[in-house]
């Protein structure tokens, strides 16, 4: 169960107990080749989370 | 001024200033006294200007003549930056007449997200910003340029230039854009078409029909996206001619307010009297004056991330709780599709970028004590561009909006509050545009359900899985997993759910919010997910 409260700022899973304890699912993210995604692996090794830009620069 | 919007402003600079410092200490070091090209080598030089006609040579060898690089994200893939075709020569007579010089620096690319929405290519959209960064350094750093101009419109292009030309933030720099395509089909009507083909209602060639009734000519397209929130923001933060984000390409004001940026870039170098930076026009108050405008015209969330980044390179540091705190004290003015019915040449009509500037001002919401590419004073930018007698002339804005269903005075505000607001918990930060969700559904409680693509979600909608309360987590959709792709494949179909249970969906050109560390703790990679509740409710995450 999800909980998004935009007036009161709350994202939470609502936590039956194994949410914290659960295992990290595999990474089943579709393999990033064709239309030139390939030369593109050190951007996506590097980049910053969506708060901090999600950009290869960072503050400098 | 708001005390809001001082408290936020005073931490931003606290918090900074380290960074900052450094960032103009870097900017001083690189600012030496006129054309820099002096200091480069004989052979250097020749190879700089071998193209050049022999006027053009004759006047970069004196040194004391100014060289304008222009850096173009021109292609024709894109029709708002189609019209860009013909402004490197129009450039650079303009800069004749002003016994100036300007060189074509470099391309930079631009991809379409209309065109690659919803496909593999979209994994670049959100890098290729970088990519333009990279590339605008790559054109600069010729080092023969006194100024430059930046000429891009679009999502990650202006974002893009303006990181690239901040690292040679002690040029002045304007942004010249191109216009908007003049109106046509309404983007409401647009919507409902699509909405019908996710349906199964009308074929293909309906849809073609819609929507090449909709996206007809050279010029952006004409809703208020990410690419005219990045023309609102160039004007708010002093780095574009004012009132000219929203002429339409084409025509004879266009051409001046091209021409105009050429002598108010000139007017600005380091070789006259009245030297203006980049480095010192985007500062701390700028960068909030930006976010200001975002929220008080309802602007694009994608923007929750690049003015991140652009601060970032202005050794500026921002977070989500500034974008939350400045939301509540910021009234929203505007009403432009998507959050209204009216397109961008309608706002503009109706009073447009100066009224609000003008109103914000005199509410003590913007920072009037800034610099601008005109100059100190935002109130440079409650003006706008006039043709009188065939010179271009400036003239205030007016004082009223001339439409109040798509743009108000503080006073008359559409919300009391910019409509963003941050979010936490075990799963996170995001932010949620609050403005395109019904009230009603500000607050859900729904049990997940977990995709792990947007096709798995389409397939499970055509499966009949989805009709029912749920919150879609669409998982490795983040900027270490694919690039962070707008998930806008799903948008219709979302908007289909909504419709099946008679209650309103509100979805954005961008998606309304953005997590940061999303399930980060828990699992290998920074996610992006999307969340939708069926009857009632849809947002982006």
């Amino acid at each position: 169960m999800i909980s998004i409260d935009a007036e009161n700022g709350v994202l939470s899973c609502i936590d039956d107990g194994d949410f914290e304890s659960r295992a990290t699912p595999a990474f089943e993210c579709d393999r990033q080749v064709g239309m030139g995604r390939e030369l593109f692996a050190a951007f996506r090794e590097r980049a910053g989370g969506a708060e901090q830009g999600a950009s290869l620069f960072g503050v400098r | 001024m708001n005390p809001v919007i001082e408290a936020v402003t005073d931490r931003i600079v606290s918090r900074s200033a380290r960074t900052r410092a450094d960032y103009l200490a870097r900017m001083h070091a690189a600012a030496t006294d006129g054309p820099t090209r002096g200091g480069l080598a004989c052979s250097n030089l020749a190879h700089g200007f071998a193209a050049c006609g022999s006027e053009d040579k004759q006047a970069l060898k004196g040194n004391v003549v100014p060289n304008i690089g222009i850096v173009s994200a021109y292609n024709d893939m894109l029709s708002a930056h189609q019209p860009f075709e013909t402004y490197p020569a129009l450039i650079r007579k303009a800069a004749a007449r002003h016994g100036a010089v300007a060189q074509f620096a470099g391309g930079v690319p631009a991809m379409c997200d209309g065109v690659t929405q919803g496909t593999d290519s979209m994994d670049l959209s959100l890098f290729s910003r970088d990519v333009i960064a990279l590339s605008t350094a790559v054109s600069l750093s010729h080092n023969m340029f006194d100024a430059a101009l930046c000429l891009g419109i679009c999502d990650k292009i202006v974002p893009g230039l303006l990181i690239g030309a901040l690292s040679f933030g002690h040029l002045p720099v304007v942004f010249v854009p191109a216009g908007p395509m003049v109106s046509g089909l309404g983007n409401k009507e647009k919507a409902r078409v699509r909405e019908q083909y996710a349906a199964g209602k009308i074929g293909r060639k309906e849809l073609l029909e819609a929507e090449s009734a909709a996206y007809h000519a050279p010029g952006t397209c004409t809703f208020y996206g990410t690419a005219n929130t990045n023309q609102m923001l160039m004007e708010f933060m002093g780095l574009q001619l004012p009132g000219g984000s929203f002429v339409n390409p084409g025509t004879e004001l266009r051409d001046h307010l091209t021409q105009g940026a050429v002598q108010t870039v000139l007017e600005a170098t380091n070789l006259g009297n009245d030297y203006r930076p980049l480095a010192e026009v985007l500062d701390e108050k700028a960068i909030v004056n930006g976010i200001v405008g975002l929220l008080a015209t309802g602007g694009s969330t994608n923007h929750t991330i690049h003015l991140v980044a652009i601060a970032a390179a202005a050794g500026i540091q921002i977070d989500w709780q500034d974008f939350s705190e400045l939301s509540q004290a910021v009234p929203q003015l505007s009403r432009v599709y998507p959050n209204g019915a009216a397109d961008v040449n309608h706002f503009h009509a109706a009073g447009g970028l100066g009224f609000l500037i003008s109103d914000l001002l005199d509410n003590g919401l913007l920072h009037e004590d800034v610099n601008t590419i005109l100059g100190p004073g935002l109130k440079h930018f409650c003006r706008e561009p006039k043709i009188v007698n065939g010179n271009l002339e400036w003239a205030d804005v007016q004082a009223t909006s001339l439409d109040a269903d798509i743009l108000r005075p503080c006073a008359n505000p559409f919300s009391p509050e910019g409509g963003l607001r941050l979010v936490t918990g075990n799963l996170g930060r995001a932010i949620v545009k609050i403005s395109a969700v019904d009230a009603a559904h500000h607050s859900i409680e729904a049990p997940a359900r977990v995709f792990h693509s947007q096709q798995a979600f389409v397939d499970a909608f055509n499966n009949g899985e989805l009709e029912r309360d749920f919150v879609a987590v669409v998982r490795y959709q983040g900027p270490c997993a694919n690039g962070m792709p707008e998930l806008h494949k799903l948008t219709p179909y979302l908007g289909v759910l909504t419709a099946v249970s008679r209650l309103r969906w509100s979805p954005t050109a961008a998606c309304p919010v953005h997590p940061a560390k999303y399930y980060r703790r828990y699992m290998s990679r920074r996610k992006r997910s999307m969340v939708a509740r069926s009857p009632g409710y849809g947002t982006a995450m």
